[in-house]
């Protein structure tokens, strides 16, 4: 079993997932079967087009205000119990702003689990959420799923992964 | 015996691990020797001949992979799986690593196993470093490697030595490997570097090459380079000589070689001049003299070269050295003040023409250090050795004794006086 089937086998229609960007759309579709609720956050106009096209629910945002409205919105009207936010790191748009205020605003609603996951390719930018200091309530060194739940050697592999990447 | 020596840093300090492959070589000498190493050092392959097999890992291109946009995103994962699998699929006797980074110490721990022994740091899955419990010697010198010498700004031993003892295998024979060449009258200089807080002035270097030239004036001058910077060289040399020293530079030679190729030219050169760099390690192999010139991060006493005989000029600053990786904390390089042709000008006759080498053949190192002379001779080198591991156990510096005949006294870890005998 891969990282992604192992990520996807732990989402269950409790959760709630929500992709920022369409580029790993590819890897985590799978995830519309399992999940609650999936969605797609996306900058380009054409990409939610095609996405809704294909039936999947996609919203269009152009900047990170109007995410973190979405967000505000999902949470207060949908009463999300445990939101799963996959991003693609490489994505220019998911910036280090953008999680200090999604954290920010999540980490003051008590009522509300709240896990971000990131694809392995965020490895870079858990290393400078890390030296910023703003991995404090997070779960350390995340990947695609929980580290704590990983083998031993997929620790090994993801720490020689973190410090290649950082 | 299979063994996997893990050298996961840049060519310069895979020819300083080359001394410990050769003890490896010595100790097994029909055993199996494979090395991993990154790719960036597969040119100085050629010139470590103990080993049998070299693996590479493809740093550069895994970090590639993690940045594309359109890749696959656990392809890194399986990169290193795979090469894991290959390393696993070998069976290695033992492991040896020689890097002391983390990514290495995972690396150890993932082929550790009940047939495979590791030696050197290997790290469990939260990134703490397991005890190697079947040594207690390799375990103090880990021990101290770790939390001391790394921080130290004068340690008592040079980091071949400490990789001899974390690894277990010592180092006996430092002479040069490689015989002198026919007397020549070359003095070849490396004068660029990676790290510019290192890097002598280039027309320091210039102004040295000057006063050669007037001083010696039989002596040709000869600038190794890479093929990658021969282009630069001869442009800085152009730019230089037009706009101060016109005629001086005629007949200066800028030679690009391969590090395979700089071997021979350094062996043929009266003196050889460098920073702190691979062709400075590589020198070392050879009998011809050497002045090496510390700035920077580059640390006289971790680092210099293992030639007996080398003659290092320092900074005086009380930052220098600075740590390893990082920037200058100054506007500019203010210990690149401390060096001045001139003193560059008098270690290089020295060299030339008090032919020293076979004077201080029982010497291990010779620094110049603020201006005097400081000599270590081979039998304090060993009493440091005992007391680098007697730091280790905790102990505190005082008058007292490690072994029969050896007896120390000292105030602190910088000074001390031993007396052999």
């Amino acid at each position: 079993m891969d990282l992604v089937e192992k990520f996807v086998t732990q989402v269950t229609e409790k959760d709630d997932v929500i992709l920022l960007g369409a580029e790993s759309i590819e890897q985590f579709e799978k995830l519309r079967n399992n999940a609650g609720s999936f969605c797609v956050l996306e900058r380009k106009e054409s990409e939610v087009q095609s996405l809704q096209k294909r039936g999947l629910k996609s919203f269009l945002v152009r900047s990170i205000d109007e995410s973190l409205e979405f967000f505000i919105s999902e949470i207060d009207e949908l009463k999300l119990q445990n939101m799963f936010v996959i991003v693609n790191p490489t994505s220019s748009d998911v910036d280090l702003e953008f999680y200090q205020k999604i954290e920010t605003l999540l980490t003051g609603r008590s009522s509300y689990s709240f896990e971000l996951h990131l694809t392995l390719l965020g490895q870079r930018k858990i290393q400078d959420l890390k030296k910023a200091n703003q991995l404090l309530h997070l779960n350390q060194g995340l990947a695609i799923v929980d580290r704590n739940q990983f083998s031993i050697s997929e620790k090994h592999l993801y720490s020689i992964l973190d410090e290649i990447s950082g | 015996m299979k063994i996997l020596v893990v050298s996961l840093l840049r060519i310069g300090d895979l020819i300083l691990h080359q001394e410990i492959i050769r003890s490896i070589r010595r100790e097994h000498p029909t055993g199996r020797i494979s090395c991993l190493i990154n790719d960036t050092v597969v040119a100085a392959c050629d010139l470590i001949p103990e080993v049998d097999e070299w693996i590479i890992f493809d740093r550069k291109d895994l970090q590639k992979k993690m940045n594309q946009r359109q890749r696959w995103i656990f392809l890194p994962v399986l990169c290193i799986e795979n090469l894991i699998h290959e390393l696993k699929s070998r069976q290695f006797d033992q492991v040896v690593n020689l890097t002391h980074s983390v990514i290495s110490g995972h690396f150890c721990a993932l082929l550790k196993s009940v047939n495979t022994e590791v030696r050197g740091l290997c790290l469990d899955s939260d990134g703490k470093m397991i005890q190697d419990l079947s040594s207690v010697q390799r375990t103090q010198a880990m021990s101290y490697f770790n939390h001391q010498w790394s921080v130290e700004k004068m340690p008592l031993l040079h980091y071949t030595e400490i990789l001899s003892l974390v690894s277990g295998y010592s180092l006996d024979h430092l002479a040069p490997t490689l015989e002198r060449g026919k007397k020549s009258s070359v003095i070849s200089f490396q004068i660029l570097t990676s790290d510019e807080r290192k890097h002598f002035d280039l027309e320091k270097w210039f102004d040295l090459i000057f006063f050669l030239k007037q001083k010696m004036p039989s002596f040709e001058m000869q600038i190794l380079c890479s093929l990658e910077e021969a282009n630069q060289m001869e442009k800085n040399i152009d730019t230089i000589s037009q706009r101060k020293l016109g005629s001086a530079f005629q007949g200066l030679k800028v030679t690009a070689c391969s590090l395979f190729e700089s071997i021979e030219l350094i062996q043929q050169s009266a003196v050889f001049i460098s920073h702190d760099t691979s062709l400075l390690h590589l020198a070392a192999r050879t009998a011809t003299p050497i002045v090496q010139i510390s700035l920077g991060a580059s640390h006289i006493y971790k680092t210099s070269s293992i030639s007996a005989g080398t003659v290092v000029l320092t900074a005086r600053r009380s930052c220098f050295p600075c740590a390893h990786q990082g920037s200058c904390h100054l506007p500019k390089f203010e210990c690149h003040e401390d060096i001045r042709p001139e003193d560059l000008l008098s270690a290089i006759q020295f060299q030339l023409e008090k032919n020293q080498h076979e004077l201080l053949s029982s010497l291990s190192m010779v620094q110049i250090v603020d201006g005097l002379w400081w000599l270590q001779n081979k039998s304090q080198r060993n009493f440091s050795i005992k007391q680098a591991l007697y730091f280790s156990l905790g102990g505190q510096l005082q008058s007292g004794q490690f072994s029969k005949g050896v007896s120390f006294e000292s105030r602190n870890s910088e000074s001390f006086n031993a007396t052999i005998g």
